[in-house]
């Protein structure tokens, strides 16, 4: 018995000894209290001591885009970062940012941990643009299985610094949603049934951010096109990872309904010049190459431009018939749409292949591919093959644009 | 809904297509040091199994209780406290085998195997299917160790359980031992071969290479 | 002094943690993929194992080991099936301080392999170290030597491996060789190599 109890008191004694000496030592070596920011040189907050960066300016209202959530990989929250609190790149920053940037103080923000006072520049538009403003859907529309358009009605005072290839922040609520309640137009139902993406489930506890594209032609000016794609869980592992947070809403979301958008922002835009521009796409890398192609066709422009475009099935490919009337219509402009695996049904004459393949097959044929311009949006996966198949044929780094929407 | 979760497959993955020891490199620490002979193989693989489902057990009982900032701590109490009785079991009754254990029984407590899997599965998953997905892994674990000690106590002995398999040239037999089977290094070679023959047979555990060759010029037309 | 010298000798070569006692190996092959995490790795080995091996004798002397307590009159009582929990405890709430110390003092050691150390916690090698000490039943000056002596060898260890497979990411090998398979393969021909040092040992 007495062996029972001091046993016990032994190791509780040694816990909780060891426990009071760590906080001691804690509280002896870390300095506690505030932390101060300065913004631009502008504004400066007091934030707590060992918080993200990335939470702090959301905290005070400082719309920097992560299109990723805060995981490090879509490298859109760059902000340049001067003074020792906040530490050194993680390895997570060292994979998105150059050597150049680095140099330069360049930092994820959503990597960067304040552990003292420091310096930060973010770029002024965002500085400006305040934590967002409410616009209504004018319109929403099914244009796939799970692509989903929406457009917003913006403000007067907004959209006129919109650049072709800019993104747009949205902002989810909390929110709980059952899909099987989702109303789905009749010719998606079925590709929802087969795939069990009625049976997910989502609930979001807080207020959740994500950058979208804009997909906007000349004539949706005073709006604001999005190309929304459900982000749905890889097969076979619904029960482990929920489907995208904001995704997921703007599909409940209807005309008349409010939403909360912030920006644009971007650097992804076209170079001005005179080279022939070849846009290759996938998925909803759609919506940043189309606001491109519409810009430059309705400027007059008399670039060479060649649009090339992958989808899975016939169903996935959306906005074809726009791409043909404007090839139709403009002698140097060719639409190249391709299937990589078309369902039997399609009855699909055009090419089939991953869109890399149909690139690679028309570009060898041409004249000179490294002095083509070439701007991707798509999946990762889509834009690494493309990469490399550019790498093939020789196109240098420096005439290639790209935007994986950070996934 | 997948609701009903597919025990068949929790239980049976872990051998071969997602055997811990050769694709996760967890818990090989002790894995090599114990397979000189089978008896200390099997001993230690029936120990490790066992504290494995328990400890994901009664992780998975409490999961809910547990707050997030000390899980670990909790988790390694658990897993050490079993470990303990695991250890007294053996020394009391075992103690020959204990003793050739060593140390090791008690490492099984930082065996990154059962922290890995409470981590990774038990916390998560209902009791049920966290005792299946220990077990499974335990398996998968056991049938790395069995391999190696029987192969390494059969070409380094002649033996098997102890018992003379092959003759011993010495006894008037045709085989000769070889000692380098006892020693450790054979044990890196054999699991590096294991892991070498799974891989080529199971050809999606290839990890990707490091670096990308340059691609090759390519002479248009 | 030469029975510590060698018993430092015989911690680092002949009874090398990961290359003859399989100990650490989990670390030992995840983080050898590069020389420098693996000379971040072999240091904050070394660091923690100096310091956690005499921690724990002293714990285990003064309060666990048969007799501990005789001072307070009960001589018979035998806390030592204790000592795996105690341990584990001491080496968390060391990697713990050792952490905190480094980021307030060295911040620029702490950025460069300050993320091994919470690592440490659960790496057997170090559990082992402990534990030996009271297999051995070693005494306090001896502890501190084993320690820092399994530590270096660890170290040794770890940082040839990694400038080995730095070498190797260039290698042209069969595809289900990559990575793991050719790490164990090196790892028992550089264990090939320790044991020799265990003849020297014994010729001598």
């Amino acid at each position: 018995m007495t062996e029972i109890l001091l046993g016990s008191l032994v190791i509780m004694g040694l816990v909780v000894g060891l426990a009071m000496g760590l906080l001691a030592f804690r509280s002896r070596l870390l300095p506690s209290g505030d932390i101060g920011l300065d913004v631009n040189d502008r504004m400066h907050l007091r934030a707590k001591r060992g918080v993200r960066l990335l939470d702090v300016l959301h905290g005070f209202d400082i719309p920097i885009p992560a299109a990723c959530g805060g995981k490090g990989t879509c490298g859109l929250c760059r902000v340049t970062v001067l003074g020792d609190g906040a530490g050194t790149p993680q390895a997570t920053e060292r994979g998105v940012l150059s050597p150049r940037e680095r140099r330069a103080h360049v930092r994820l923000a959503c990597q960067t941990t304040l552990s003292g006072d420091c310096a930060v520049w973010v770029p002024d538009g965002i500085l400006s643009a305040g934590s967002g403003f409410a616009c209504t859907v004018a319109s929403a529309r099914m244009l796939a299985p799970l692509i989903r358009e929406i457009v917003l009605n913006m403000p007067d005072d907004r959209l006129s610094t919109f650049r072709a290839g800019d993104f747009m922040q949205i902002t989810a609520p909390a929110y709980r949603l059952d899909f099987a309640t989702l109303e789905l137009p009749e010719p998606f139902r079925e590709p929802w049934e087969i795939a069990g993406w009625s049976e997910m489930r989502v609930s979001s506890e807080a207020a959740v951010t994500r950058a979208y594209s804009l997909a906007n032609r000349p004539e949706d000016a005073g709006t604001a096109v999005f190309n929304i794609r459900l982000a749905v869980p890889p097969p076979g592992r619904e029960t482990e990872i929920p489907p995208g947070l904001v995704s997921s809403w703007l599909f409940t979301v209807n005309p008349g309904d409010s939403v909360t958008a912030s920006g644009p922002f971007g650097d992804f835009h076209v170079r001005p010049g005179t080279r022939e521009m070849i846009f290759v796409g996938g998925g909803v890398g759609m919506a940043p190459l189309r606001a491109m192609i519409h810009q430059e066709l309705a400027g007059g422009t008399d670039r060479r431009i060649r649009y090339f475009y992958g989808a899975r099935a016939a169903a996935d490919l959306f906005y074809s018939e726009e791409f043909e009337a404007l090839a139709r219509q403009h002698k140097h402009f060719s639409w190249r749409p391709a299937l990589s695996d078309p369902a039997p049904g399609d009855r699909w004459t055009g090419a089939s292949g991953f869109i890399h393949e149909i690139l690679q097959a028309e570009m060898t044929r041409h004249a000179s591919p490294e002095e083509c311009e070439y701007y991707l949006c798509g999946p990762p996966v889509m834009i690494s093959a493309v990469l490399a198949t550019l790498q093939r044929l020789g196109v240098e780094p420096d005439a290639i644009f790209y935007d994986d929407f950070g996934a | 809904m997948a609701a009903r979760i597919d025990f068949w497959a929790t239980l049976t993955d872990p051998l071969l297509r997602q055997n811990p020891v050769t694709l996760q490199i967890l818990g090989i620490c002790s894995a090599l040091a114990v397979t000189t002979s089978l008896a200390t193989a099997l001993t230690m693989s029936v120990s490790l199994t066992l504290v494995l489902t328990l400890s994901a057990v009664l992780i998975s009982l409490i999961r809910r209780h547990i707050p997030d900032t000390i899980r670990l701590i909790v988790q390694i109490v658990i897993v050490a406290s079993l470990v303990i009785v695991i250890d007294q079991i053996l020394q009391a009754y075992f103690a020959e085998i204990s003793r050739a254990l060593s140390i090791y029984v008690g490492l099984i407590t930082t065996n990154c195997l059962v922290l890995g899997r409470t981590e990774a599965y038990a916390r998560h998953h209902a009791p049920v299917p966290a005792a299946v997905d220990a077990f499974g892994n335990g398996l998968g674990y056991s049938l790395i160790l069995l391999t190696l000690g029987g192969v390494r106590e059969l070409f380094g002995r002649g033996q098997l359980f102890g018992w003379q398999a092959f003759p011993l040239a010495d006894a008037g037999g045709w085989f000769t031992p070889l000692g380098l089977m006892l020693l450790a290094p054979s044990a890196f070679f054999l699991l590096g071969g294991l892991v070498w023959a799974i891989r080529s047979w199971r050809v999606e555990q290839t990890e990707a290479l490091e670096h990308v060759p340059p691609a090759r010029t390519m002479t248009v037309e | 002094m030469t029975d510590l010298w060698s018993l430092f000798l015989s911690a680092a070569f002949v009874d090398n943690m990961p290359l003859t006692l399989f100990l650490g190996l989990c670390t030992f092959l995840a983080l050898s993929k590069r020389p420098e995490s693996a000379l971040g790795l072999g240091i904050a080995m070394t660091g923690v194992l100096g310091v956690t091996v005499p921690l724990n004798w002293l714990i285990y002397r003064g309060l666990l080991a048969p007799g501990a307590w005789t001072w307070a009159g009960m001589p018979e009582l035998d806390l030592s099936y204790l000592s795996l929990i105690a341990f584990i405890g001491v080496i968390a709430a060391t990697v713990q301080l050792l952490e905190m110390l480094l980021d307030r003092f060295f911040p620029a050691v702490h950025a460069s392999f300050g993320v091994f150390l919470p690592l440490l916690t659960v790496q057997c090698a170090i559990l082992a170290g402990s534990l030996f000490m009271v297999d051995r039943s070693y005494g306090f000056s001896e502890s501190v030597v084993f320690g820092l002596g399994s530590g270096l060898g660890f170290a040794v260890a770890v940082v040839m491996l990694g400038a080995i497979r730095g070498r190797l990411a260039y290698a042209d090998l069969p595809a289900g060789l990559r990575g793991l398979g050719i790490a164990f393969i090196l790892t028992g021909l550089m264990s090939l190599g320790f044991a020799s040092f265990a003849q020297m040992a014994m010729s001598q």
